[in-house]
């Protein structure tokens, strides 16, 4: 062995004191493998090797265990001219002789406390009075160390962010101690951010895949105050998303109804995304591996929709140890288990109910003659993930929700009966192949088969739709370069078949009517992508057919087309397009000659980072909508949000509406690694015209100023603190400017003034959020305290007036909603 | 709306059903068919009662417009012109117990509509006859205050039913219970006797009833409780019980209090 000083200053140099020889690589020895490594040593004013970095490598292993061996050197502190002990750096070489391999002393891994993950590049510094010695993980966790004299030494954890007791170890000659080190992570923005917590993407605006991505970690997301640790619920902050009434969970994209937004698992249609009054998201977020969410001017692999588009995309990857969870909180109990079966194979289990029935029916029926029932709901799901050989992957998954709300009488028999009932059940089997074909080329085939169940009760009505489908995709994709010059492409098919049932027999609400229909909703598409340097192009087209019952037939064409020019760390880009969506089964059935609503959007924007920590998006939109069917305001359907009042069309259904949508969104987003912080800003107007020559009218949900800020800091000891501010303007209403008594009913009726030409008074909320982990040997408990509407603001949500319409009886919101929760994760 | 309202919100809803039986201001509280049942173009006497507790006093208008065409499928037997006949308006003298009695020529199956207007609150002689035939447009142009309005149909058949559809009649009124000790948390019971009807509606300027509407038993037996007022409420005003039969039939009994 030789060494060099590479700081040169007279008048001394380092001189070594203490030389560790390294520890061989498991089996090296035993083979005979030889090598040499150059590592940089830094070297402090005590003499203490405070870094080592290889600079000329002899195989991962062997580097490893120079650096290791170099760690615990001591030298004579390198002095300057006068005297004074400076720092400085030398080069050292490492040539491993087999006649020098020392005997190993002490062996064993390194897991985190709470989740028992093999924790890699881990320091541990021994110390026996002055003596010193490092070891430092592989990549498996485990660590050896030599050369120890025979007594107690004290083991003790050198890494930034973690904690732990130090432990006294007894070494003995001649054996080998085993230790197992469970540390304790309390700072984790001090680790590097490969070890940082598994990342979960929320993708915006992607008119390709590739193009636009906004990356939330799972941690952030969970964290973030009023998403009651939901990931999905972390869509309802970013721009574009306009606040549902009453906190019902919906997804209100771009001046579009919630119905006419598509929801998506793993490519396959699922009919909705959150359980009643939005608690909560069907699937559970640690299944998730990447939230997809499109507000518009997406690729032509989504269609039939006008809206936005949400696709729930699961995780893929193997657990590396069996884990889960169980969360306990003020509305639900959620169970969430991994378990590897095989090397390529693994079993998800998660299961979810609600109980904020069991209180509060107790202390709404105290006020009520009839009972109530709030709404609970669960869900279920069972996944079995396998991995093929060649990369990719085998996917079945079983997904089973269930919402249930009644309000309960007594007939006049005194028997109880379902005066009002309300519920919502799905149930998919979801199977997915995935493979790599070569040459870049990637196959995905997505088949997903299940009912749906929505049905209304309601005292001698009844109300339902019963529809069965089968979703087929099928898709080859080829992603293009990420620079330079290139081209991809997507081909596929999107299709849909099924029966469907519904009828609606609620007194009221005109002729009962039902059907049950077949119904083949066949798609395909085809996208190109050409990359050019910075700038990348992607037209596309896609077509839909509609083949509903022996009567209904119509078709669609989209083309599309979008450009980004990438400059440096500016990102422009445009994109415009055709979207339809076909009319529902029931206006079909009634009209059958019903065409496609359409809708043409354009959009354009910037993508600025700022710094290499905030991010700004800015995104200006307009959307022409046409062939709107309009009619039939009269009959009963599935609201999403409260119903329609003020006068209403009941004509026919006709393909009569246009509309109008534009709006400029911004984003400002900064993620440091203690610090997540959202700033999202939404101006935008939505219009519609129900038929030739009415008037233009505000959509009902109509929100000009959407504003949304969110921050989550990091404390040390595992604190974790977050706020939510959120403005956004009223909706419109249609408002009562008279009102008259039917003597022949008793009963008064409203006499509205102009369509929703008044509005809800603006909607402010602050949320704020605490959290705490404690960490035990192998598990963690973390609880946290959720304050909704922490200010206990008065929000209108609906508005409804007295008896006689005499007044207005605005109906507000959610008060101030402490919810507070613990999850044992293991 | 209110109850879809409270269905989405859950929590926070309680009805409120004493209130709707308290009258504070201008209502028209029924109005009695009689006949109730008339052949086309027939006559009858609508005795419209309003209640003013304010006591300011109003005007009532009554008027009547016949439809630019019968429904669908609605086949009348109807005198030559009277689809094309002009609105009849009505504005009766009304007495000191808030009744007026409209006679009524050339029915039709159409609403008949009452407006009572406060001094002031509407230009009855500005009222167009295009305002008229839409009253709903109408009321759209009067104010909120100081106006009440009802409609009500009288039941137009042709031929005439067998056996006549005749007004519930009240038989029996008593026992009256602790009218004058009656307050806010000790009901007085007013019972009646009402052969042919099912349901009466209980309306109070002073008070207030239980509920706004009770079953009517088969032999025509009702009790009512009323509530007398607080102490900073009015402490003088009329009950109405208005009696539901069938078919729009209609009996009203009037109280003075106390």
């Amino acid at each position: 062995m030789w060494w060099s000083p590479a700081f040169a200053v007279e008048p001394a140099p380092p001189a070594l004191v203490e030389e560790v020889a390294p520890i061989w690589p498991d089996g090296a020895l035993q083979s005979g493998a030889t090598a040499t490594v150059d590592l940089l040593l830094s070297i402090d004013g005590n003499g203490t090797v405070t870094a080592a970095t290889v600079v000329a490598s002899g195989g991962e292993a062997f580097d490893r265990a120079a650096v290791q061996a170099a760690r615990s050197f001591r030298f004579t502190p390198a002095t300057d001219g006068s005297g004074r002990p400076v720092p400085v750096s030398i080069v050292w070489r490492t040539v491993f002789e087999p006649a020098r391999a020392p005997v190993v002393a002490v062996e064993g891994q390194v897991k985190s406390a709470g989740t028992r993950e093999l924790v890699a590049d881990f320091d541990l510094v021994f110390t026996q009075g002055e003596a010193r010695r490092v070891a430092i993980t592989g990549p498996d966790g485990a660590f050896a160390v030599a050369g120890l004299a025979p007594g107690t030494w004290t083991v003790t954890p050198d890494e930034p962010g973690w904690a732990a007791d130090p432990v006294p170890v007894e070494v003995v000659e001649g054996k080998v101690v085993q230790l197992v080190l469970r540390p304790t992570l309390v700072r984790p923005w001090e680790v590097g951010s490969d070890e940082v917590s598994e990342t979960v993407e929320v993708v915006g605006q992607a008119v390709a895949a590739e193009v636009t991505e906004r990356t939330l970690t799972q941690e952030e997301a969970r964290y973030l105050p009023g998403t009651n640790g939901d990931v999905v619920k972390v869509v309802q902050n970013l721009p574009g998303v306009a606040r549902p009434p009453l906190g019902i969970g919906q997804l209100i994209i771009r001046g579009t109804a919630p119905e006419d937004s598509a929801y998506y698992l793993d490519g396959a249609p699922i009919p909705l995304v959150f359980h009643f009054a939005g608690f909560s998201t069907v699937l559970n977020g640690d299944a998730i591996e990447e939230i997809a969410f499109l507000p518009g001017n997406y690729g032509v692999r989504y269609g039939r929709t006008l809206g936005g588009v949400v696709d729930l995309k699961t995780e893929q990857d193997l657990p590396a140890r069996t884990n889960g969870y169980v969360s306990v909180d003020t509305f639900q109990t959620t169970a969430f288990a991994e378990q590897r079966l095989s090397p390529n194979t693994a079993l998800t289990l998660s299961g979810r109910r609600s109980y904020a029935d069991t209180f509060l029916n107790p202390i709404l029926n105290a006020a009520s003659d009839a009972t109530i029932r709030v709404p609970r709901y669960f869900d279920l799901q069972v996944r079995l993930l396998g991995r093929t050989a060649r990369g990719g992957a085998l996917d079945t998954l079983f997904l089973l929700s269930d919402d249930r709300f009644r309000v309960l009488g007594e007939d006049a028999d005194q028997n109880q009966t379902v005066q009002i009932g309300l519920s919502t059940t799905f149930s998919r089997v979801r199977m997915a192949w995935t493979e790599p074909l070569g040459d870049g080329w990637r196959h995905e085939l997505v088949v997903g088969a299940g009912p749906d169940r929505q049905s209304f009760d309601f005292e001698d009505g009844v109300a339902y739709e019963d529809p069965f489908t089968v979703s087929v995709r099928d898709e080859l994709l080829q992603p293009a370069p990420t620079s330079g010059l290139g081209l991809g492409g997507r081909l596929g098919v999107d299709t849909l078949v099924g029966r469907f049932r519904y009828a609606y027999e609620i007194p009221g609400f005109g002729e009962p009517e039902g059907a049950d229909v077949l119904r083949f909703l066949p798609g395909v598409y085809a996208e190109g992508t050409a990359r050019l340097g910075p700038v990348v192009l992607v037209p596309g087209l896609r077509a839909d057919g509609a083949f509903v019952g022996a009567d209904h037939t119509a078709a669609a064409l989209d083309p599309r087309l979008a450009a980004r020019l990438e400059l440096g760390t500016t990102v422009l880009k445009a994109s415009a397009g055709g979207y339809s969506q076909f009319p529902t089964v029931r206006q079909v059935v009634q009209v059958p000659d019903l065409r496609a609503q359409r809708s043409w959007q354009l959009s354009t924007g910037l993508e600025q980072r700022i710094t290499p920590a905030l991010r700004l998006e800015v995104v200006g939109f307009a959307n022409r909508l046409t062939d709107l069917v309009s009619g039939r305001e009269d009959a009963f359907r599935f609201f999403s949000g409260p119903p329609p009042v003020g006068p209403l069309d009941t004509g026919a259904y006709a393909n009569d509406g246009v509309g109008e949508i534009y709006g400029l969104e911004s984003f400002l987003r900064l993620q440091t690694e203690r610090t997540a912080a959202l700033v999202s800003a939404t101006v935008s107007r939505s219009t519609r015209t129900d038929r030739p020559g009415d008037d233009r009218e505000l959509f009902d949900y109509d929100q000009p100023v959407v504003l949304t800020a969110l921050v989550s800091h990091e404390l040390p000891k595992r604190w974790r603190l977050g706020a939510r501010v959120r403005y956004s303007s009223g909706n419109p209403y249609t408002p009562v400017v008279n009102r008259f008594e039917d003597l022949d009913s008793r009963t008064f009726l409203p006499v509205f003034g102009a369509v929703d030409s008044a509005r809800l008074p603006a909607f402010w909320s602050i949320d704020t959020r605490i959290d705490h982990d404690w960490v035990y040997r192998n598990w963690t408990l973390t609880a946290y305290l959720d304050l909704q509407n922490a200010t206990n603001r008065q929000n209108v949500e609906v508005m409804s007036w007295t008896y006689d319409y005499a007044e207005e009886d605005p109906v507000a919101g959610i008060p101030l909603l402490p919810a507070f929760g613990f999850r044992g994760e293991w | 709306m209110r109850v879809a309202a409270c269905l989405l919100l859950l929590v926070g809803c309680a009805m409120g059903p004493n209130e709707e039986t308290v009258i504070d201001e201008l209502r028209i509280v029924s109005a009695v068919a009689e006949p109730p049942e008339v052949a086309p173009g027939g006559a009858y006497d609508l005795t419209v009662t309003v209640a003013d507790p304010v006591g300011e006093g109003f005007e009532l208008v009554v008027f009547t417009c016949p439809p630019a065409e019968l429904p669908p499928g609605v086949t009348l037997d109807l005198p030559p012109g009277a689809l094309d006949a002009p609105c009849a308006v009505e504005r009766p003298v009304v007495d000191e117990l808030g009744q007026a009695v409209v006679p009524s020529v050339g029915a039709l199956p159409v609403p008949q509509w009452m407006v009572a207007c406060a001094p002031g609150a509407c230009d009855v002689d500005a009222a167009r006859e295009r305002d008229l035939r839409d009253p709903i447009e109408w009321l759209r142009s009067l104010p909120l205050d100081g106006v009440t309005a009802a409609a009500r149909q009288v039941r137009v058949v042709s031929p005439p039913a067998e056996p006549a559809l005749v007004n519930p009649e009240i038989t029996e009124v008593g026992p009256i219970r602790g009218l004058a000790e009656a307050g806010p948390d000790d009901p007085a019971t007013l019972s009646f006797v009402v052969p042919g009807a099912r349901t009466a509606f209980g309306r109070a300027t002073v008070g207030g009833f239980a509920r706004p509407q009770f079953d009517v038993a088969s032999d025509g037996s009702v009790t009512l409780e009323w509530y007398g007022p607080r102490a900073r409420d009015p402490q003088e005003g009329f009950l109405y019980v208005v009696f539901g039969g069938e078919d729009g039939a209609t009996a009203l009994f009037q109280l003075a209090v106390p």
